[in-house]
């Protein structure tokens, strides 16, 4: 059937729409959700402050050892400079006698080395030789013997050389000039030698 | 909250740095005292060193007392001290003996003399001079046939007595 009176219009129809609005379940699911903030922000300031309370006493703990330690290491070093202060004075007093002793070991040492060297020269020399002169001559750390000698043969006089230029520090042996000579019989010989050694340190 | 965190991080980084400086400081120190430690045992060593010296410094000039050990000497060896010379300059000590540079502290003045005896005898005078408190180096002897018919030779010495300067 045509909905429609006189006037051809149709009657008008009174509609109406069920809209429920759930404003409670909207307002307890926002107020959920904001707790759970509050929640979590109560929580971080909570961790935050704990975290504090219990870090900070610990740190400052550690800071007191550290400030100990740090004061009995400092307290040692003023010690040891006053200590050295001390000694440095009495090893002032003290140098002069040890350079003194070094010095007097040192000069003996030299002395031996020479006069070991001069009585193994000495030695060496046969009877069937004979110095007309004789240095002995110290430069640059080697002991020099600088010699002029007669000899009753010239084999006499090799025999010297060669006994002469033995020896663990010798740097030269050198018989440097030969010549005739009758100081010490008619084959006599007079003869130049040097001898090098080294002083030992 | 954030402030709360930042004051108690904030106070954290005071203490923590406060801590590491003193630990620098600390490490420093330390450092020192091993130096300062090593120090003292080389001084306690030397000053050590130096009780149990047997030698000690002679208190009379040295070159006045070498003559009088030569004179000595030759004397009881049956020399005689034709010559005596020393040279009035002082310079610094060098070794003749050693090629190592000079040795500072010390000056040395040469002594010549010269002597008439026997061969050993000589060499025995000089070995005593040597031997006297005074450190000496030997820098030459010169033998030679004697002059006279008493004595077998003439010898000419020359040595170096070295004395530790005086610090002003």
């Amino acid at each position: 059937m045509v909905d429609a009176n006189l006037t051809g219009l149709g009657s008008a129809k009174n509609r109406s729409i069920n809209v429920e609005v759930n404003l409670l379940n909207e307002w307890s699911t926002s107020r959920a959700s904001l707790q759970i903030q509050i929640q979590k922000q109560i929580f971080i300031l909570g961790t935050v402050c704990l975290s504090g309370l219990v870090t900070l006493p610990a740190v400052s703990a550690w800071r007191s050892q550290v400030f100990e330690a740090t004061n009995a290491v400092v307290m040692d070093r003023s010690a040891a400079l006053k200590e050295r202060a001390t000694l440095a004075k009495t090893v002032a007093e003290v140098t002069p006698s040890i350079d003194f002793a070094e010095m007097r070991k040192n000069c003996n040492k030299y002395r031996n080395s020479l006069f070991q060297e001069s009585f193994k020269f000495i030695h060496a020399t046969p009877a069937s030789v004979r110095f007309e002169s004789l240095k002995v001559e110290v430069n640059g750390g080697e002991i020099s013997f600088k010699v002029v000698a007669n000899a009753q043969t010239a084999a006499e006089g090799r025999r010297f050389v060669e006994a002469a230029g033995k020896g663990r520090n010798v740097s030269a042996s050198n018989q440097s000039a030969i010549r005739q000579s009758q100081v010490l019989g008619s084959d006599g010989v007079v003869f130049d030698y040097l001898k090098k050694v080294k002083v030992q340190s | 909250m954030f402030g709360v965190g930042i004051c108690f991080g904030a106070a954290c980084l005071f203490v923590s740095g406060t801590a590491v400086a003193s630990i620098l400081n600390a490490a420093s120190a330390s450092k020192d005292l091993a130096v300062l430690k090593k120090e003292i045992e080389t001084m306690n060593a030397t000053i050590q060193q130096a009780k149990s010296l047997t030698v000690r410094i002679p208190k009379r000039m040295n070159v006045d007392r070498v003559q009088a050990v030569i004179d000595d000497a030759a004397q009881l060896n049956g020399c005689r001290l034709v010559e005596f010379q020393t040279a009035s300059e002082t310079p610094p000590y060098t070794s003749k003996y050693s090629t190592k540079s000079e040795v500072k502290g010390w000056t040395q003045s040469t002594v010549q003399f010269q002597l008439d005896g026997s061969f050993e005898g000589v060499f025995e005078v000089v070995r005593t001079v040597c031997s006297a408190p005074d450190p000496v180096e030997v820098d030459s002897i010169e033998v030679n046939e004697g002059r006279t018919k008493l004595f077998d030779v003439t010898a000419k010495v020359t040595l170096r007595v070295l004395t530790l300067e005086v610090k002003k």
